[in-house]
């Protein structure tokens, strides 16, 4: 399996958000609770548009809530 | 361990206990040398027509009985929702299933080839390439939920 290389800020954007949970970020998205945890461990690279989703979910724009590692 | 994991770990038990009753009925023919002659074949499509029947209504009861322990247990109804992730996994555990079938459906092919087996005989390993096709899928799909994806 290719590594997982978009990292995230979701956990902490969760609490900075009157601490939503897990299932309450999923509900608003659309998706299962355990598709964000996978998002949030860096276990599953979600797609565009759910990566879009989650940002308009925390009302910040896609490059703070994701964040590509580049090769060094 | 979410539903959905719970459903593939009870499919994955069913199917091996369908199977396994389907395998024990199948040598208790060959051990009473039913499998020879003309009648093996129409024997063989018989059984094979009864273990799709049985894994199919098997699967629908197992899944049933699931959701309602699931939903008595939990308190919860279980999703439907198929999100993008649940689709990825699905494929992936079809590709897995596709290729482990098609090395048994391969082997199959080149006994008949050769003519070293009965072509009823060729018949049963198909069967055989195609439950472990659907068991190497939900192992597959098992390992994909538990890890994440």
């Amino acid at each position: 399996m290719a590594k997982c290389r978009i990292r995230n800020n979701i956990r902490k954007l969760r609490f900075e958000h009157d601490e939503i949970t897990q299932k309450q970020l999923a509900e608003q998205v659309g998706v299962t609770r355990q598709t964000i945890v996978a998002i949030e461990n860096a276990k599953y690279s979600p797609s565009l548009e759910l990566a879009f989703l989650i940002a308009n979910a925390f009302d910040r724009p896609l490059q703070e809530v994701f964040s590509f590692e580049a090769d060094s | 361990m979410s539903y959905q994991e719970k459903s593939v770990v009870a499919s994955l038990a069913s199917a091996l206990i369908v199977f396994a009753f389907y395998a024990l009925y199948v040598f208790g023919m060959h051990q009473e040398g039913r499998l020879v002659g003309p009648e093996a074949s129409s024997l063989v499509g018989k059984s094979s027509f009864v273990l799709m029947v049985t894994t199919i209504a098997v699967t629908v009861v197992v899944q049933v009985v699931l959701s309602v322990i699931h939903t008595a247990v939990t308190r919860e109804t279980e999703t439907i929702l198929t999100d993008e992730r649940e689709q990825l996994i699905a494929l992936k555990s079809m590709q897995v299933s596709s290729t482990t079938f098609s090395f048994g459906f391969l082997a199959a092919m080149g006994i008949l080839a050769i003519e070293i087996w009965e072509p009823h005989m060729v018949f049963l390993l198909i069967i055989t390439s195609m439950f472990m096709g659907m068991i190497a899928g939900y192992i597959a799909k098992l390992i994909l939920y538990r890890r994440g994806y």
